[in-house]
């Protein structure tokens, strides 16, 4: 192979004739492409955006999207209300079956018990307040005893009465 | 025509302007074509080149960093556009042992007649074959070592110094009785 000494005035010949070619172009116009070269590149390269890009308008809906979902979350979501306490509701006084000869305050506190039990359908009050016997009248009157005198079912004839409970037969025991 | 910075024909450019993508034609479409018509085979190639080149500029217009000079950077992009055009030519790399043959293309009259100006050796470049011109073109004339031809053009480095010395000789064949040494 040549050294390269020997194409140096070669390769200076070419070098130097494209690298001092004149800016403007030559007035043959060897060196000026052809319109359609512009035209060509024209074609394929993006149109001029006229406004705000897609980009920009997609950028802006996604950023008003999270801000919104924020403030919702932020001020929108209220704090679910308590369960409303219900009201008292004014109930009239559960009262105790009638029992035309037994007078109210010598009822049995089993007979209300169960007129209080029954289900009435409505919510009950707690402030409800149930009708107590009076314990002075416990104390000098013997509980039940107005109940059995027109409760107290009526011996058969020929029958030994038995005393309704063990109080009646103390007293009964006493008496004799 | 108006006439833009490079900065501004950047920064006009990415944005989409209409003006400054006509500036920056109007100002490198020249110097680059000259550029591809030592790497065509005529000039219908070259401005197909052009026409590509430039698409790639407009394209990768924000891959440019403002260090270099702008039109070294589109140069570079014209040279790879250039190199892939040829790389497509079945003909690329490839030896002519029938150097005759080839000089009997050159040795015409009105080849010797010329005053040696860049259009006349132009005329002598179109006529080596793809893989010759393009190295001698890297080599001789933008200054190309062989590692960055043989990168470029995706050959070894032996390959490039082969077709450079079969290209001058060439050449020189041609001019040496006339005008060199």
């Amino acid at each position: 192979m040549t050294g390269k000494e020997n194409f140096e005035p070669l390769d200076e010949l070419f070098r130097k004739t494209f690298q001092d070619l004149p800016a403007t172009p030559t007035a043959s116009g060897w060196d000026t492409p052809s319109p359609r070269v512009w035209q060509g590149v024209q074609s394929q390269i993006k149109p001029a955006s006229t406004g705000w890009a897609l980009q920009t308008w997609a950028l802006l809906a996604a950023t008003a999207v999270i801000v919104a979902v924020g403030l919702y979350f932020t001020f929108g979501r209220t704090e679910p209300a308590p369960a409303p306490t219900p009201l008292p509701i004014e109930q009239p006084i559960a009262q105790p079956p009638t029992v035309e000869s037994a007078p109210k305050e010598a009822a049995p506190a089993t007979a209300v018990e169960k007129t209080s039990a029954k289900p009435s359908g409505k919510i009950r009050p707690s402030t409800t307040t149930e009708p107590r016997p009076n314990p002075a009248v416990n104390s000098s009157t013997p509980r039940g005893a107005e109940n059995r005198g027109s409760h107290q079912a009526t011996p058969l004839p020929g029958s030994n009465p038995a005393a309704p409970n063990s109080t009646e037969r103390e007293k009964e025991g006493k008496g004799n | 025509m108006q006439q833009y910075s490079d900065q501004e024909l950047v920064s006009g450019v990415l944005r989409g302007n209409p003006a400054h993508q006509s500036a920056l034609y109007q100002q490198y479409s020249v110097p680059m074509f000259r550029v591809l018509l030592r790497f065509a085979r005529d000039r219908a190639e070259a401005e197909d080149m052009l026409q590509d080149g430039f698409i790639r500029v407009y394209r990768d217009m924000g891959q440019f960093r403002s260090e270099g000079a702008l039109g070294g950077w589109i140069r570079r992009i014209m040279v790879n556009t250039a190199l892939s055009h040829l790389r497509k030519q079945r003909d690329f790399i490839r030896d002519v042992p029938d150097f005759s043959a080839f000089e009997s293309k050159l040795r015409t009259e009105e080849d010797f007649a010329s005053n040696m100006d860049a259009e006349t050796l132009l005329t002598y470049i179109h006529k080596l074959p793809p893989g010759y011109r393009a190295v001698f073109n890297l080599y001789a004339i933008d200054g190309y070592s062989h590692e960055e031809i043989a990168e470029q053009m995706g050959i070894s480095i032996g390959t490039s110094k082969s077709q450079l010395f079969k290209a001058r000789e060439y050449l020189k064949r041609i001019l040496d009785k006339s005008f060199i040494s």
